[in-house]
């Protein structure tokens, strides 16, 4: 085993390597890229489309590095689906959906998780991001001194004795 | 190549997990020479994928639970070509409670006592009792989080520190089961609410289960190393045993480890303990075997390896209207239930399960849960809809009992190695009758709890596949040496200073998470060494 990457750090035994694609994705594939994303997620009468999001290719570029692993999948796809106008395209992810699930599970974390890294789109839905939030010292006692736990309390021990 | 023969351990230590970090602790601490070998090496708080905007895609593959997914150098592989379920792990120091949810509730009286109580199984060679003592020792050690009082167990039970807050996540689960007249309780959780020793206090990043940030889970890499390695304990890392030594007279005598540039070493030692998970354990016994040990190490039996157990489990995710901040943690369990876990005889199947809830962090984990259904239903404009529903999620998990069946085990793979060439452990289990039933069990019992709750949607999931990361029973204890592997100390009954401290000596597997079982268990086995370490050969 060696005990280095080929960039000469020193190997991490239980720790995976940055994530970097291959190659970056090229012009073409980053269009067929939003293309999807302009299927998948598409602008509704009250919610904008994910190609609508600010600096949505930087975050493209991000979701694809942390799936490095599935690259070729993904590029395949990408070239498979290259030039297809939103119908077709339409009715192709619609066939990875039912017949290549692995292709389309990529495909659609790629899309959908670079959308929702977007600051401005996570913001619109309400999720703060994974953070520290600690809790108020009274919290827990708030929360359980309204009574909630009575039905429990008052039915007692339910507990099945063992002989020694 | 082998090297020149270091130090004489008096304690060999095989894994750095919960109970490798707990007898390395305990026994360094009494003054012992203890060396643990670990073939993974330090996680620290920022590698964690929440450290990244890109976590829920860090965790699908690059940080996945399962090594085979995973596949990082420290990982080997398991083979599960003939398995329901594909067993999970981690290879670091800290092992796999880097990756687990730190729930930490105790068995139940009754499992130490499945054949008296209900005629399967077995029946422990300790009860409740006889244990108790060394899991009070492990929560005030731990600091453990919970509500003294819970009416599942024997009356006096309570913990070091303050529970949890329930959040509106577990104060909607805990609605349903009042409504429905089911026992529930504040989790109990080894992730402190105060700072407790080298463990911060618990600031609900939620992502337990990938790792902590904040060093506020009780990992065994942080709740014991710290205190092992000042106590004097020699930590290896990038060690990989690949055989445990034993003499002409059959005893112990050391490991043959490989480092991380694929040197071989000699570590001897006076006594041996492995720590190294239900499946790591009986491969390294399996590839043990020697003329003194033919069929493997402390294999006269035939046990070793057989009765493995992995608490299949199941799943109700529920999606409720208002917004029950589902992003934050602790998860951790924000409540368990026992109200299934004994024999009831109005069910068709015996024993039964442990219930949680938690919370689902990340909208696209929202999206990953919503997979199942029709195209339409999810992409396209339903997905604006779907995404809105992650602060609104419940997940109803439940660890199954699984019984004892020697037709499930490990053995060595015939054909999958490691990277160093070592034989992978080759898993064959199957799911019993008697489980699915309970699984069906369970998951309509979780249908009902999000029905009383009010969720608007939910997921069932009948068999996490990928999950079971509870492996127990491949190397039992027993007064018997013809039924068992090990005595109730971890004793190997065919070698006398070989012992087993993990997950492996369970006899039955309860429902109960393991992990607080695992560790007193291993301190009760530590103890024992020290008080008996002249018949060891080890100078005190």
């Amino acid at each position: 085993m060696s005990t280095t990457t080929p960039s000469g750090r020193p190997l991490r035994l239980s720790v995976p390597p940055k994530c970097h694609a291959p190659r970056p994705i090229t012009a073409r594939e980053l269009a067929t890229l939003r293309a999807v994303a302009d299927v998948l997620v598409p602008a509704t009468g009250q919610d904008p489309a994910a190609t609508d999001a600010p600096d949505f290719d930087i975050w493209l570029h991000r979701a694809v590095d942390a799936r490095s692993d599935s690259f070729d999948l993904l590029t395949k796809a990408l070239a498979d689906l290259d030039g297809l106008r939103q119908a077709a395209l339409d009715v192709a992810l619609r066939r990875l959906h039912a017949e290549e699930t692995e292709t389309f599970v990529v495909l659609s974390a790629v899309v959908a998780g670079a959308w929702l890294m977007v600051p401005e789109v996570r913001a619109a839905m309400g999720y703060p991001g994974q953070k520290r939030d600690v809790p108020r010292l009274e919290e827990a006692a708030d929360q359980l001194s309204d009574g909630i736990l009575a039905p429990v309390l008052e039915r007692g021990h339910i507990y099945t004795p063992a002989p020694e | 190549m082998v090297s020149a023969p270091s130090n004489v351990a008096d304690v060999l230590v095989i894994g750095s997990g919960p109970s490798g970090g707990v007898v390395s602790h305990t026994l360094a601490a009494r003054g012992l020479r203890v060396v643990c070998l670990e073939q993974g090496d330090w996680v620290n708080p920022t590698d964690y994928p929440v450290n990244h905007l890109e976590w829920e895609l860090l965790i699908q593959k690059q940080w996945a639970h399962d090594p085979n997914v995973r596949k990082l150098p420290a990982d080997y592989p398991v083979d599960v070509s003939e398995s329901d379920m594909w067993p999970v792990m981690y290879n670091a120091v800290g092992g796999s409670s880097l990756f687990f949810g730190a729930e930490w509730p105790r068995l139940l009286p009754s499992d130490f006592r499945v054949r008296s109580l209900d005629g399967v199984g077995d029946d422990w060679p300790i009860t409740y009792a006889d244990l108790a003592p060394c899991y009070d020792e492990m929560d005030a050690f731990i600091g453990v989080s919970g509500l003294g009082g819970d009416p599942a167990y024997p009356e006096g039970l309570d913990y070091p520190l303050p529970p949890h807050p329930l959040g509106k996540v577990g104060r909607r689960a805990a609605a349903g089961m009042n409504a429905l007249g089911w026992h529930w309780w504040p989790g109990t959780n080894a992730i402190p609410t105060q700072r407790f020793k080298e463990l911060s206090q618990c600031a609900r990043w939620g992502t337990c289960e990938w790792g902590c940030p904040e060093s506020s889970k009780a990992s065994s890499d942080v709740a014991f190393w710290p205190h092992a390695l000042r106590s004097g304990a020699t930590l290896v890392t990038g060690a990989r045993v690949r055989q445990i030594l034993t003499g002409k007279d059959g005893r112990a005598e050391g490991a043959l480890w490989i480092d991380r540039e694929g040197v071989e070493h000699r570590q001897p030692a006076h006594s041996v303990v492995i720590c190294a998970n239900g499946i790591g354990t009986p491969r390294l016994l399996l590839l043990s075997a020697s003329a003194q040990h033919p069929d493997g190490l402390a294999n006269s039996s035939g046990l070793v390896g057989k009765n493995l157990m992995l608490h299949p489990n199941c799943s109700v995710t529920g999606f409720y209207d208002e917004d029950l901040e589902s992003w934050r943690g602790p998860a951790g369990q924000l409540i368990h239930s026992m109200e299934f876990y004994d024999t009831n005889p109005e069910h068709d199947f015996v024993r039964g399960a442990k219930m949680h809830a938690l919370p689902t962090p990340g909208p696209l984990s929202a999206i990953e849960v919503h997979r199942p259904l029709p195209y339409d239903e999810l992409w396209g404009p339903a997905i604006h809809k779907v995404v809105r529903s992650h602060a609104g999620g419940i997940l109803w998990a439940a660890n199954s009992e699984d019984l004892p069946d020697d037709a499930n085990r490990v053995t060595l793979s015939p054909g999958l190695t490691d990277g160093n060439g070592i034989p992978a452990p080759k898993v064959q289990y199957r799911i019993s009758e008697n489980t699915r039933k309970i699984l069906k069990f369970a998951v309509d019992r979780m249908e009902e709890i999000h029905a009383a709750s009010g969720a608007r949607e939910t997921f069932p999931v009948e068999l996490w596949v990928d999950q079971p990361g509870h492996l127990l029973g491949t190397a039992r204890m027993g007064d018997d040496p013809a039924t068992s592997v090990v005595d109730s100390y971890g004793r190997a009954h065919d070698v006398d200073n070989l012992f087993i401290a993990d997950g492996s000596i369970f006899v039955t597997s309860g429902s109960a998470n393991p992990t607080c079982t695992i560790t007193a268990l291993a301190l009760r086995v530590a103890r024992n060494i020290a008080d008996t370490a002249c018949n060891q050969k080890v100078a005190l």
